[in-house]
């Protein structure tokens, strides 16, 4: 328990930091990670334009190593990638509340991810009526 | 980086008691060709839904459980579904079954499970590569034309089903996610013929849609530990327990 919570602290440090740079534009020159194996440096201030990809901090951890590379479009957060991640469990690793998935899902929830179709555990007709699928599907019926 | 979103069109229809969604990407969608290969996507889940239906009492599946109807004697599908049944519950270790438990005591044959998987990846089969995503009640086949962006799957957080707990890009596969979210208990652990609710949801990604279908099925049934049936199978999964915890497959955040 105690690597768990390890492991997770260690890859919240490195959110907060890609968080933290998100939120200071305009503020200051995000920090870019000491001696970390970052794959590309951080940009300039303001140079936020379509289709940025910035890595973020290569965050070593007893368990591995965690870096995410983050996609820009529109002036915002696109996409959350998960670039480098191991760890010592055997097939089926297992993530807490606020791992890997999560903090990906939190900044997708809100920036609205754009995705073409959902899945889920089987729809009824009525759960479909208020679903992000039908808002979807309802975007490209004629 | 932005690629020039292609033109893109939907159909949705009622289908096995569920929305099935169709959509197609590329030129020429209001064409009579486009039209008819749609058509036949929905004319084959109506099929097998008029075959395989256990809400029906005239489909051949009510009617073998009836004993008026043999496999032999029944649609091709039957058989052909049957043998796969068998093949699925030894590719899972049991974990996948096919014959429920029966309110007298007495096993049916419910093949639903595998059902849903194979008949939508059939419909899928019949647009032979175009570039289009079929999304029957959150199981998901795609393809993706040359050129073309891989299409954005949202995966639906079980726990909060207004959440997505991760978003894959898929160019051609299948994504299929087994749980207790929408109908509560519905997935019966096979060994203790109870329904179980360990597993809140698990999503399952490879190449074949039936084949991740059935063990998200099983995933599920087995529990939280539902994910090691995916050992040396190629398929990867993600599973999120009632618990709240989230496990994946070393391979998930591979691709």
């Amino acid at each position: 328990m105690r690597k768990i919570t390890f492991f997770l602290l260690a890859t919240i440090a490195g959110l907060v930091g890609l968080f933290s740079y998100r939120t200071s534009l305009g503020e200051a020159v995000p920090q870019a990670g000491a001696g970390a194996a970052t794959s590309s440096p951080a940009p300039p201030p303001g140079a936020i334009v379509d289709g940025l990809v910035v890595d973020g901090d290569a965050v070593l951890t007893e368990y591995g190593t965690v870096q995410v590379r983050v996609t820009f479009a529109g002036g915002r957060i696109a996409d959350v990638a998960v670039l480098r991640k191991h760890t010592v469990h055997e097939h089926s690793l297992v993530l807490n509340e606020l791992a890997l998935p999560r903090l990906r899902e939190q900044v997708l929830d809100a920036q609205s991810a754009e995705v073409d179709t959902v899945s889920g555990a089987t729809a009824t007709s009525r759960a479909y009526l208020g679903s992000l699928q039908s808002a979807i599907d309802r975007a490209h019926l004629r | 980086m932005s690629t020039l979103a292609p033109p893109r069109r939907a159909w949705v229809e009622q289908v096995m008691g569920m929305p099935v969604s169709l959509h197609l990407r590329g030129p020429g969608l209001d064409s009579a060709p486009v039209q008819r290969s749609v058509d036949a996507v929905f004319v084959l889940l109506r099929e097998a839904d008029a075959v395989f239906s256990t809400y029906r009492a005239d489909s051949a599946v009510s009617r073998i459980n009836r004993g008026e109807l043999t496999v032999a004697a029944a649609h091709p599908w039957v058989a052909e579904v049957a043998q796969l049944c068998d093949e699925a519950r030894e590719r899972t270790g049991g974990w996948f079954d096919a014959r429920l438990p029966g309110p007298g005591g007495d096993r049916s044959w419910d093949p639903s499970g595998l059902v849903k998987g194979w008949a939508v990846e059939r419909a899928a089969g019949l647009l032979s590569g175009a570039d289009c995503c079929l999304n029957a009640g959150g199981d998901v086949v795609v393809s993706t034309a040359a050129g073309h962006p891989p299409w954005r799957v949202g995966l639906e957080d079980p726990l909060r089903p207004s959440r997505l707990a991760d978003v894959v890009t898929l160019a051609s596969g299948a994504v299929a996610t087994s749980g207790t979210a929408r109908r509560g208990a519905h997935i019966v652990d096979p060994y203790r013929g109870s329904p179980t609710d360990e597993v809140a949801g698990v999503t399952v990604i490879g190449p074949s849609l039936l084949w991740a279908d059935v063990y998200a099925t099983a995933a599920a049934a087995r529990g939280v530990t539902g994910l090691d049936l995916l050992r040396g199978t190629g398929y990867r999964g993600l599973l999120i327990g009632r618990d709240g915890h989230t496990r994946a497959t070393r391979s998930w955040f591979c691709s």
